[in-house]
């Protein structure tokens, strides 16, 4: 990209100050105007914790603001037109999907993409550790007439012979019914972040396939996973028939969900999404956050994990840390502290911008890597957690 | 008014000994800050011309591909009590993090604590960037030359003033 024109002749003299003997880059008349110009520049703290970067109200407020007034804003009327439209053209081409569909939550997502595509077979398999299955309230049962069919209790991965095995059962029946769907969640977040295995998850859906069983990917986190991998969200929503990316987690924007998939599954979507009360007035300011934060987002998380990998690898150096990763994880591991109050630990760190997250009695500490590590180097962090350590 | 022509440094002085001298009448602490800074900008804009204007405000060290001011693309500015960094069209750069300051039309900053500061990758992306949309581009080889391009003559007090007993 280029940069803006030069500066106008009133620009040049206004800036140029030259009877102060001011130049341009000298910009700042008063010294304090740099530390109090903006409004959106309020936080620059190190989030140990969490996928986001943590927007303030004020931030978020002012960044919507920059936002608005930099685009050409064509507001939405319920979700169709506008802003939105171009947003979820913009999310299927970047999930090489036919279609999208902004959804008000993760959990209608989910639920819509299931009910469409288990359509009269209403068993579904889902992981027993999943979101659909222990975060929803039985939504997809009480809502949509699901009969959901854990698999894999306490695992991240289940597997096609599992899947051959309910098959099996289901058709041995003495009512006819039949499995219409197959959910599979990648990261988990009640794993702590474990992947679902990737190579099973394509033995799984080629089974699918042949068995006309739909297929949908739980990826609130997906982006976080590439990050990790190296494969693109892309070529990991290729093998499914519907998957759904959370916009507020990590992109930011507060609220709100995309699902991509067929034309033949989500074409009818915006009257499922009516009747279940999804149809908010407006969704372009969370799609201008969240398409803020999505470009560049694997490349910057990425450069994150760089520094927290490095970090991760010094401070394990320290005889009062211990550091434990997840076996196929992501973002999340644990520190460990002994014989220092982690409560103490936190509080230093905080007077240096850095905030850790609570930790349990036993000096047990989950730390989560964002983007924020990034205003960060992994010296600068080892430094911060020595010092506070004592 | 030129270097040549400021009574603060005799003309035969080497510009790395006058920006020496400039810097000297900063608090130690803010000079450290700035020369690290200086440090790393030479390192992540190799061949960057470093054009110094001892202002009435601040000393002023700009970072350009070329010998001309209006092509920098960075500067460093010196203050009684911090050290920032300009981006002179910071207000086109993508900024995830919102590290940037300023809601000008054009300019945008940072508060700079050492090195450590412009190493953070967050940083490294927005001079990245700032460079990839510079018109001119840096040079690929060599280093730029340090040039003393303006001393004022009239200067606010480059520390802060301290009460006698």
């Amino acid at each position: 990209m280029m940069r803006p024109m030069a500066l106008t002749r009133r620009e040049l003299v206004h800036t140029l100050g030259a009877a102060a003997g001011v130049s341009w880059l000298d910009v700042p008349r008063r010294e304090d105007e740099a530390s109090t110009s903006s409004v959106a520049a309020d936080d620059r703290s190190v989030h140990l914790s969490g996928d986001g970067v943590g927007l303030s109200p004020r931030a978020y407020a002012a960044l919507l603001d920059e936002l608005a007034r930099k685009s050409d804003l064509r507001e939405d009327n319920y979700l169709l037109g506008g802003e939105i439209e171009r947003f979820e053209r913009h999310w299927a081409t970047l999930l090489g999907k036919e279609t999208a569909v902004f959804m008000p939550s993760g959990t209608l997502a989910n639920q819509l993409a299931l009910r469409t595509l288990a359509g009269a077979k209403r068993r579904v398999i889902v992981p027993e550790t999943s979101h659909v299955y222990n975060d929803t309230g039985d939504a997809c049962q009480t809502l949509s007439g699901l009969t959901l069919m854990p698999l894999g209790p306490g695992a991240a991965t289940f597997t096609r012979a599992d899947i051959e095995a309910v098959l099996t059962r289901t058709a041995g029946g003495r009512v006819a019914t039949g499995v219409g769907a197959i959910l599979i969640e990648s990261p988990i977040r009640r794993l702590f972040g474990q992947m679902f295995d990737w190579d099973e998850a394509k033995r799984i859906t080629d089974f699918a396939r042949e068995h006309d069983i739909g297929t949908h990917l739980d990826g609130a986190r997906l982006f976080i996973a590439s990050a990790y991998t190296g494969i693109s969200p892309a070529a990991y929503a290729a093998p499914f028939d519907t998957v759904y990316v959370s916009l507020w987690k990590y992109f930011n924007s507060g609220i709100g969900a995309i699902l991509a998939g067929p034309k033949r599954v989500l074409d009818g979507m915006f009257h499922v999404r009516r009747m279940f009360g999804g149809n908010l007035a407006v969704g372009w300011p969370a799609a201008l956050v969240a398409g803020y934060y999505m470009d560049g987002f694997v490349d910057r998380l990425t450069s994150a994990v760089r520094v927290s990998e490095d970090f991760y690898t010094a401070i394990a150096r320290h005889p009062k840390v211990t550091v434990s990763k997840f076996p196929n994880g992501t973002n999340l591991s644990r520190l460990t502290f002994k014989g220092a109050d982690v409560a103490s630990v936190a509080r230093k760190l905080f007077d240096r911008g850095i905030l850790l997250p609570g930790g349990s009695p036993e000096g047990v500490v989950m730390v989560g890597v964002n983007e924020t590590w990034n205003r960060t180097t992994a010296a600068d962090l080892v430094r911060a957690f020595e010092q506070a350590l004592g | 008014m030129t270097a040549a022509a400021s009574p603060r440094m005799p003309p035969s002085d080497a510009p790395e000994a006058q920006l020496a001298a400039f810097m000297a009448r900063y608090d130690p602490d803010v000079a450290r800050v700035a020369q690290e800074a200086r440090a790393e900008l030479r390192h992540q804009l190799p061949g960057a011309f470093e054009l110094v204007y001892d202002n009435y405000n601040a000393l002023v060290i700009g970072f350009s591909p070329t010998e001309k001011t209006p092509d920098a693309i960075v500067s460093v500015a010196l203050y009684p009590r911090w050290v920032s960094l300009f981006f002179l069209y910071g207000a086109t750069l993508p900024d995830p993090l919102r590290l940037l300051q300023g809601s000008g039309k054009q300019v945008r900053s940072i508060r700079v604590e050492g090195a450590h500061t412009l190493k953070a990758p967050a940083v490294r992306a927005l001079l990245r960037t700032a460079v990839a949309q510079s018109d001119a581009p840096l040079p690929a080889r060599g280093r730029g030359r340090l040039i003393i391009k303006s001393v004022s003559a009239r200067q606010r007090p480059r520390r802060v003033a301290t009460r006698s007993r």
